[in-house]
């Protein structure tokens, strides 16, 4: 994939111009007192960003995954409101393109329509206490009752719970090895049995609320759940091939601009009588900053290819989101850093940016936990060797 | 076709001491993992160069020799 064709360079453009023109308003505000922007999200809304994946019989626009990609980095070159970008995503990858993929037609009408015009959010409820980037170690119950099911049990980290209607839910309903043990539910806001904890505060992605879920015999009916009992688990990798793949497509078109930024800096500002361009220490920075946004893009090209062309893309999605939220962390480091003094003032923004791309090395798999997955990978590959069992890594 | 794939679970994730019956759960035995399943997609799609629709992944299509191949019989076909 070498570059947008023109329109997609359109779409780019546009997501960008309306970011800056519409999702930027008191964004330092905001951050600082964890407000989230719910104009924002119905800006985004009116937009199409939340239909983007969506057929348009529910709604939506049924994008091609190259003009998402391109609206993606757009927005992420548009937007200083990462936090809002991130619940965006948390709803696409971890919401809409599950129902999407699995859901029934008749849940696709009960549920897309509502969660592609801005009046729902999706939330994507997997993580629990004891499983995080291991996640068919969960332990939430779904237990079967003559009409449906009963849920038990505690999900934390869940972007968006506080202001979410539509929960993805994924619950073990067998016995046997987690793998075929899973299913997974879409379950509504309100459900008797499903509260959801006052927002935790976090480091950085201030304005996407997050939270812990609990389910104490929640009563769902059998139209809950998504797809075949016992098939949660291949949903839920899918799920995260996909969330892998692009929830860093954002962060691309936020390189491009920090980038921007840091070598406007640097070819203006003079320090001490020395213009900082002529220090290699500092150029050498942009350059570094280069190579890492254009690595990480590349591997993402690779795996929306692959997603494209309707095949696997397990190991390319771990590989672009490792490099992808490596390089948001090391660029952001590096941003401040040319900045100088200014750039660890709160005014400057640069420190939002680094406290926001430092939970992305943690969300969606963390890096080591990817990085022995794919290592894993390449060396039953390289030895032909059987399949390790136990850790379940999603 | 269902030899190849007979022949590749055995190899791939019985550590090459024979091979499945058609009708021997993979999945829900935990001869294949998660790992595994991403392993053996990959083969799938590169042995046979199919691309098989996410609407046909399941558990019940995924955990025998028999049924595994006739979803890449069918993926060959659309």
């Amino acid at each position: 994939m070498r570059g947008h064709e023109a329109e997609h360079d359109e779409l780019k453009r546009a997501a960008a111009a309306f970011a800056a023109r519409t999702l930027n308003d008191d964004v330092a505000r905001r951050d600082r007192e964890e407000d989230v922007s719910l104009p924002g999200w119905k800006a985004c809304a009116e937009f199409g960003l939340q239909g983007m994946l969506v057929a348009p019989e529910y709604g939506g626009a049924g994008m091609d995954l190259r003009a998402v990609v391109a609206t993606l980095e757009g927005l992420g070159y548009g937007c200083r409101d990462r936090g809002l970008v991130s619940s965006l995503n948390a709803h696409l990858w971890g919401c809409v393109q599950t129902l999407n993929d699995f859901g029934s037609a008749g849940q696709k009408v009960e549920l897309l329509p509502g969660l592609v015009d801005g009046r729902w959010i999706g939330a994507n409820a997997m993580t629990e206490p004891e499983s995080g980037s291991d996640a068919l170690a969960l332990r939430t119950r779904a237990r079967r009752t003559d009409d449906g099911y009963v849920l038990d049990g505690r999900k934390c980290f869940v972007t968006n719970a506080p202001a979410a209607e539509v929960f993805i839910v994924y619950a073990r309903t067998g016995d046997g090895p987690a793998f075929s043990s899973l299913s997974c539910f879409a379950v509504r806001a309100g459900t008797p049995g499903l509260s959801v904890a006052p927002p935790a505060s976090k480091m950085g992605l201030r304005t996407s609320p997050m939270s812990d879920v609990f389910f104490s015999e929640c009563r769902v009916p059998s139209s809950a759940r998504l797809g075949a009992e016992g098939s949660g688990a291949m949903m839920l990798m899918s799920t995260m091939e996909w969330e892998r793949s692009l929830v860093l497509a954002v962060a691309v078109g936020g390189m491009e601009y920090q980038l921007e930024q840091c070598a406007e800096q640097v070819a203006r500002r003079v320090a001490g009588n020395h213009p900082l361009r002529q220090r290699q220490a500092v150029t050498q920075k942009l350059a570094e900053m280069k190579l890492r946004l254009e690595a990480g893009r590349g591997l993402l090209y690779r795996a929306v290819e692959l997603k494209r062309a309707g095949k696997s893309a397990f190991m390319e999605s771990m590989l672009a989101k490792i490099a992808l939220s490596e390089a948001g962390v090391a660029n952001a480091r590096d941003a401040m850093q040319i900045h100088g003094g200014y750039g660890y003032m709160s005014e400057a923004g640069l420190e939002r940016e680094l406290r926001d791309a430092l939970g992305s090395t943690i969300h969606s798999g963390a890096t080591e936990v990817l990085k022995d997955a794919v290592a894993m990978l390449l060396l039953a590959g390289s030895a032909g060797l059987a399949g390790r069992k136990g850790g379940g890594t999603a | 076709m269902k030899e190849q794939i007979r022949e590749h679970i055995g190899a791939a994730f019985m550590g090459g001491k024979g091979a499945p019956s058609d009708a021997q759960p993979l999945f829900t035995s935990g001869i294949i993992d998660s790992l595994g399943f991403i392993r053996l997609m990959s083969f799938l799609e590169k042995t046979f160069e199919v691309s098989i629709d996410v609407s046909q992944i399941t558990i019940e299509n995924f955990d025998t020799v028999e049924r595994i191949a006739r979803v890449v019989e069918a993926s060959r076909r659309t």
